[in-house]
């Protein structure tokens, strides 16, 4: 039987083997399935399965303290976000060993570039989801209110851009008042989207009172932002009733939430900045309204005075045309009204002649017939003339001068008067 | 003017913008000029107000 060796010769036999045939640097990409700073950096590596199930492999690292600060910060700078769990990322390491604590890799390099593009690709997943749930730009589709005055602030109590943007606010140039009110969260690491979600809600409960909300994170330079790349925060502050200002300030790129705010902003005071530009954009509106007002009611006047001059100055040649008009117009009618009246004498003489010839033969007809007349009756006159009767050889007897046609009427001894046509003799009756 | 101390911003704004397109374009008779001119006056100072002094329901809000 061979010798045997002990647990720490074996260990040792393989970090000299790994040592011996490992001593380069490599560039490896995985994920980061756990993280753990307690003055050193420790991490646990992990690559999953194609179908995402389950692991493939794994393997512990560490970023030692005397690198440590540097890498973070050239990490967060450029990313805007702190090495987390769940973050793909690309590192340098050095293969190690160790008798008792066995096989780590050890980080001495990070390429943010690459997680960067991991996190432009989870963003990208983000908006394709805001998308798809038809939400992507309904906060940028709210029109800003005219009166935006009254701003309900998410930011960090106490924290430095808080303080700048309601500085800026109060001392604007030209006197506009705002009324902002800080409803606190955490704007870093792993709290934001829950706290930042709570203050949206309490905002959304008296959402009648606010004109607008800014989200401002001021202070540090480089600081985790991740907390603000999140889809349940995304969808509340897409779907918020009123319009969303952000401010984060990452000089690199933007989190979803600009990406999907009404307005986006580098810092908190140019946050604030817009908003008093708004509101004197506003005040210089209505300014403009009573300069054009005003103008234009003084070319009004002007107009009326210019108009009623000229009717001053035209009035006495206007009437004197009006006069010479009405004059000419008077005698055309004159003219023809005597025209006319001769034209009607004319035609009325024409008339009495007519009915002259008419009434001489009238009068010639009725005399004619008159004495056609007269003859008939004068014959009748004669021939009815007592004195031709009388001449005939009658005579006419009276009595008490009455013509007596019955002789019965006569008693003997009455006295009559015969009448002949020479005399009358007088009788007694027998 | 109980009715004009309720109009919001928005509304008199729009009031405004509406009596002076008409009074650029000439539509106002000179008897119904002084009646608009008056109005617009009122609702400017109103809007101007709004903008510049802290109004007090708004005062109320950041007092709670």
């Amino acid at each position: 039987m061979e010798q045997a060796l002990s647990l720490y010769e074996l260990n040792n036999l393989v970090h000299r083997v790994i040592e011996l045939n490992m001593g380069d640097e490599y560039w490896i990409h995985a994920e980061i399935s756990e993280l753990r700073v307690n003055r050193h950096c420790y991490l646990e590596f992990a690559q999953k399965n194609a179908d995402g199930n389950g692991l493939t492999a794994k393997a512990r690292g560490q970023i030692w303290a005397s690198s440590w600060p540097m890498i973070k910060l050239f990490f967060e700078k450029t990313t805007g976000q702190a090495l987390s769990v769940g973050m793909e990322v690309l590192v340098k390491v050095q293969v190690t060993f160790h008798e008792l604590y066995g096989y780590s890799l050890n980080v001495i390099d990070i390429d943010p570039t690459y997680t960067l593009g991991d996190i432009t690709r989870k963003r990208k997943e983000i908006i394709d989801q805001l998308r798809a749930e038809g939400v992507e730009n309904m906060n940028k589709e709210l029109q800003l209110p005219r009166l935006l005055q009254r701003i309900a602030i998410i930011s960090a109590a106490g924290a430095a851009g808080y303080g700048d943007f309601c500085n800026q606010l109060t001392n604007n140039r030209r006197g506009l008042v705002f009324s902002p009110k800080l409803f606190p969260a955490t704007m870093q690491g792993n709290d934001v989207e829950r706290t930042v979600i709570a203050a949206l809600n309490k905002i959304a409960q008296e959402a009648d009172n606010w004109d607008a909300v800014v989200i401002i994170r001021g202070g540090g330079a480089t600081t985790d932002l991740s907390g603000f790349d999140t889809l349940a925060l995304a969808e509340n502050v897409a779907q918020f009733p009123l319009p969303v200002i952000t401010g984060i300030g990452h000089e690199r790129d933007d989190t979803i939430i600009d990406m999907i705010s009404h307005t986006r902003v580098k810092t908190p005071t140019a946050a604030a900045e817009f908003i008093i530009r708004h509101q004197e954009e506003e005040l210089d509106h209505v300014e403009d309204l009573a300069d054009r007002l005003s103008k234009a009611t003084g070319n009004i006047l002007t107009t009326e005075k210019t108009r009623l001059q000229m009717a001053a100055t035209r009035l006495p040649s206007l009437y004197a045309n009006f006069k010479l008009r009405e004059e000419a117009r008077l005698e055309r009618t004159l003219t023809h009204i005597s025209h006319a009246i001769e034209q009607q004498i004319r035609d009325e003489g024409g008339k009495t002649d007519i009915l002259e010839r008419r009434l001489a033969l009238y009068a010639q007809t009725l005399i004619s017939r008159n004495s056609n007349r007269l003859e008939v009756l004068e014959n009748k006159i004669k021939n009815a003339d007592p004195e031709r009767i009388l001449q005939m050889g009658f005579t006419l007897t009276r009595s008490n001068g009455k013509v007596v046609k019955d002789a019965s009427k006569l008693k003997p001894g009455d006295r009559i008067d015969t009448t002949f046509i020479n005399g009358t003799l007088t009788s007694i009756v027998q | 003017m109980k009715e004009k101390d309720k109009i919001t911003y928005e509304q008199a704004i729009r009031r405004i913008e509406e009596i002076t397109r008409k009074v650029e374009s000439g539509e106002l008779d000179i008897d119904s000029l002084a009646d608009n001119l008056k109005e617009a006056k009122e609702l400017i100072n109103l809007c101007k107000t709004k903008l510049t002094k802290v109004e007090t329901d708004i005062q109320k809000i950041l007092d709670l």
